[in-house]
């Protein structure tokens, strides 16, 4: 359908002016609809007639003594939270996938294959194992957000040393980028493991947590920290459209047409490793959704970044909400870690890209 | 006791409009030993659902399950519509039991010391949450009295076996348990001493610490020997071939959540570890 | 005026460029000559700002370049380098949209697309319009990007324009090397367009420049018109062949024709 707006008669240049309308809303709609199933889905059952009556009530538009307590104590507190947790932290893993793939030139920036969530895993296994040994001040000054500024510390590294190692004269080689990814990953991984050693019992617990993805940890008050530093970040990545756009030309091309390419790299980076960071520091390492949501953004809708962006948005965010739906009630009444499930769909989508751009850079 | 008397305020709180008289009908149980103490308290058409770790009795394994302890849902969990959660201390991720808490089950955590007044304790802590005090203190005498009966059959302190546990749960990497473990604490209540003393927790197992170890016994689990493949492939291991309990082939198994639980069998367990050291 | 005094550019010991002086008025079209290795290409990067010289200056109006940001240089001046490799799945008209990055905030609006459509026309491109960059030849490729650089130029400022060069022709069939180089010139000729364009063929550039700059060895050794440019001895010098120059049968510019 999307082929069609965009080809279609009005817009026969595939400018990708006219069509973005329909498109957002269409995919708003679905995100809208995802939602809705996801708040209505779970091992506690509340059928959604009562999710429709509980939100109702809790908005001041209904009498809120006629719902079940326990139900509406479920959606508001585990529930709800849990939803919206998932559609920022798939909105900014996306974007940040879709801002990394336009400053690397290659589709096959995963932020998780690169190497950058595993530098915010990193930086957050040892903030955990530091924070009661020798920084009680700083977390209690941090509260919810020292982790996630530990992470992003961690992102950002990683993703600078990853692109310092990737780049040659303006140019990016793929498979430098992906081979210091795998280097970087098993730093991280060593990393971790030592910080597992030294760990007590109960932070033992919490960073081998994160090795898996898992949103278990979604409440209102990380949701709010999720809310504030992801969406800055995903803010500042949407407006890097146009300047990506004309970093598609090449950086010689981008820069003869005014673009400032090291502002761009930097808040481009600056904007991803702190959308990476934040949501591995909340929900461990999620693999692929950065890969597969722009994917699929490109093919329906073309790469152009004013589109890509905020279309990759909410795909990122309906993808999420989905392997979420799945990872709740798959093994229903117990979970199933949404890291696995991401990279099940994930792993062989990449493999598929990588047959597709092996003939590009040779074997 | 401050953390029961503690629970049961807020319960109160909790239950403000509800008659006193009401008590838990249906309980979540988390842990294989908690499980064990709702039973042994008579309160077993009370559960609804357990853990992965409730494997006593059998049957047990009949009831809605809600996965493993260390990664609840709390939806899984309220799924069963509780009205009381007991969960050992084991029991996590901290998120989950404050979510179950924040929709208003009450949620008790067990001490998670190997010792028997700890035990006695979590008894008389799942009694009060029961609401049947009076089988918290029968349950309470009987522990008791099989305690001293116990005692009672253990060998005289001069000729402490030295005894080495072994863990063999997850692949082929063998642990052995040092100080702090619930190994370390059976092993001393039936007059064994740890042949691993002055380390802390589990550690895996190397040849020259096994050697150096030099236990008179080796304690596993049912299961780890299963996994292992049998007392004389686990003698043969390098390093343990070594030791005076290897040369003479003298393991002992016994079933890892009786072994370990702490739960109402404690006793009984006691018992049964010192003849087999004897 | 763009203009460059005595630039040396070294990639190691070896100077690939060797005080070379050039300049560049708006209205006319300079090709620039030379064998393999002369140091065209690196020439061309120097003025274009994508390399520091290693000594020498470059002035824009009598600005030096460095002294302007990328986005009033942009307005100002458009590089075509020898091939673009578009990175993602864009299409020609997308393509040549960009071009108008420096003087669009946001989307571009009708009156750009209406005029990257007039000159896709104008390269005979029209009909590619909606094509996947990544799926067009060589061909087809550079003349959508020459239609980039060319709307790249078109904006509301007086200044002068300058358009830089890098083998337009080198991968289009004969009718489109003569497009090509036509379009130009019109550029240079109606718009106060300075062209300066790399070229391999002596003909090409005698039939559409005003100017030869002819370079050895990353050194000038001649600038000038074409006439006095493209005589039997410099030509055999600069490219270390024989040959012949005749009078064009169709206009007065020389012909040349080379043996070994």
């Amino acid at each position: 359908m999307a082929t069609v707006l965009r080809r279609g008669d009005d817009d026969p240049g595939g400018s990708g002016r006219l069509p973005a309308a329909p498109v957002i809303v269409a995919l708003a709609a679905v995100l809208l609809v995802t939602s809705v199933l996801a708040a209505a889905t779970g091992a506690f059952h509340i059928p959604p007639a009562d999710v429709l009556a509980i939100l109702a009530a809790q908005a001041g538009l209904a009498d809120a003594s006629a719902n079940d307590a326990r139900a509406s104590a479920v959606l508001m507190q585990i529930r709800l939270p849990r939803v919206l947790f998932a559609m920022l932290a798939g909105a900014a893993l996306a974007v940040s996938g879709a801002v990394l793939q336009g400053l690397f030139r290659n589709p096959l920036a995963d932020p998780a294959l690169i190497g950058i969530s595993g530098g915010a895993a990193l930086a957050a296994a040892w903030a955990i194992v530091l924070n009661t040994r020798l920084l009680p001040g700083v977390s209690a000054l941090l509260g919810p957000f020292s982790l996630p500024v530990a992470a992003f510390a961690g992102a950002l590294l990683a993703a600078w040393l990853v692109q310092r190692l990737a780049s040659l004269d303006g140019a990016t080689s793929i498979a430098v980028m992906l081979l210091a990814g795998i280097a970087i990953s098993a730093l991280a991984g060593a990393g971790i493991g030592l910080a597992a050693y030294v760990a007590s019992d109960e932070q033992l617990r919490n960073i081998t947590f994160w090795q898996l993805g898992t949103l278990s940890d979604a409440t209102w008050r990380t949701l709010g920290a999720l809310a504030v530093l992801a969406g800055a970040a995903t803010c500042a990545g949407l407006r890097l459209a146009r300047p990506l756009d004309a970093l598609a030309l090449g950086e010689a091309e981008a820069r003869h047409l005014g673009v400032d390419i090291e502002q761009l790299k930097r808040i481009g980076m600056i904007a991803a490793a702190l959308a990476v960071g934040t949501v591995t520091a909340f929900c461990g390492i999620i693999g692929f959704v950065a890969l597969v949501a722009p994917h699929i953004v490109r093919i329906a809708c073309g790469p152009a970044h004013r589109l890509l962006l905020p279309a990759c948005a909410l795909a990122g965010a309906i993808l999420m909400t989905l392997a979420d739906i799945v990872a709740r009630t798959v093994l229903a009444p117990a979970e199933l870690p949404i890291g696995v499930l991401t990279a099940f769909i994930g792993a062989p989508f990449f493999l598929l890209l990588l047959l597709r751009q092996r003939r590009l850079w040779g074997a | 006791m401050i953390a029961a008397a503690r629970w049961l305020l807020a319960a109160l709180a909790l239950a403000a409009g509800v008659a006193a008289a009401d008590a838990p009908r249906r309980v979540a149980s988390v842990g294989g030993a908690v499980s064990e103490i709702v039973i042994a308290l008579g309160a077993e058409d009370r559960l609804v659902a357990v853990d992965t770790t409730s494997v006593y009795p059998e049957r047990l394994k009949l009831l809605p399950q809600m996965g493993y302890m260390r990664s609840l849902s709390a939806e899984g969990v309220l799924a069963m519509r509780p009205d009381l959660v007991l969960a050992s201390s084991d029991a996590g991720p901290p998120t989950a039991l404050a979510q179950l808490r924040a929709t208003g089950v009450p949620v008790v955590m067990l001490s998670p010391e190997h010792s028997l007044a700890a035990l006695r304790r979590n008894v008389q802590t799942v009694a009060d949450a029961l609401g049947i005090p009076e089988q918290g203190r029968a349950l309470d005498a009987r522990l008791d009295a099989e305690w001293r009966t116990a005692q009672r059959n253990l060998p005289p302190s001069a000729q402490r076996p030295r005894v080495l546990f072994v863990l063999a749960h997850t692949g082929n990497a063998l642990l052995v348990s040092g100080e702090g473990t619930a190994a370390d604490a059976m092993i001393r209540l039936a007059g064994g001493s740890n042949a691993l003393a002055g380390v802390q927790g589990y550690k895996p197992l190397t040849p020259e610490s096994a050697a150096t170890a030099a236990p008179d016994v080796i304690l596993v689990t049912r299961e780890g020997l299963a996994n292992v493949g049998g007392a004389s492939r686990l003698t043969a291991q390098s390093g343990l071939d070594l030791t005076p309990a290897g040369k003479a082939n003298r393991v002992v198994a016994m079933d890892a959540l009786y072994l370990l639980g702490f739960g109402p069998r404690l006793p009984e367990a006691v018992r049964d570890l010192a003849t087999a050291l004897r | 005026m763009l203009t460059a005094h005595d630039l040396v550019f070294q990639a190691g010991k070896r100077a690939l460029v060797d005080r070379a002086s050039v300049s560049l008025a708006p209205g006319e079209v300079v090709a620039v000559l030379g064998e393999n290795g002369a140091g065209k290409s690196t020439l061309l990067r120097l003025l274009a700002g994508e390399r520091a010289p290693h000594a020498g200056t470059i002035t824009l109006d009598g600005t030096p370049l460095a002294c302007f940001s990328a986005a009033a240089l942009a307005r100002r001046r458009a590089v075509l380098p020898q091939d673009t490799r578009v990175a993602f799945g864009y299409s020609a008209l997308e393509v040549v949209l960009l071009g108008r990055y420096p003087w669009t905030h946001g989307a571009p609006g009708s009156g750009d697309v209406a005029l990257a459509r007039a000159v896709l026309a104008r390269v005979d491109a029209a009909h590619l319009e909606s094509r996947l960059i990544t799926t067009l030849s060589g061909g087809e490729r550079a003349r959508v990007h020459l239609a980039r650089t060319v709307v790249q130029l078109v904006g509301d400022t007086p200044d002068a324009r300058f358009l830089l060069l890098d083998e337009p022709t080198a991968s289009l069939d004969l009718a489109h090397q003569h497009l090509a180089l036509g379009l130009v010139r019109e550029l240079a000729r109606e718009r106060r367009t300075g062209v300066l364009a790399v070229l391999h063929d002596l003909n090409l550039a005698a039939q559409y420049a005003d100017r030869i700059l002819l370079l050895k060895q990353g050194r000038v050794v001649a600038d000038g018109a074409p006439d006095a440019v493209l005589s039997e001895s410099l030509v055999s010098f600069a490219f270390s062949v024989r040959a012949l120059v005749v009078p064009h049968p169709a206009g007065g510019r020389p012909l040349v024709v080379t043996t070994p």
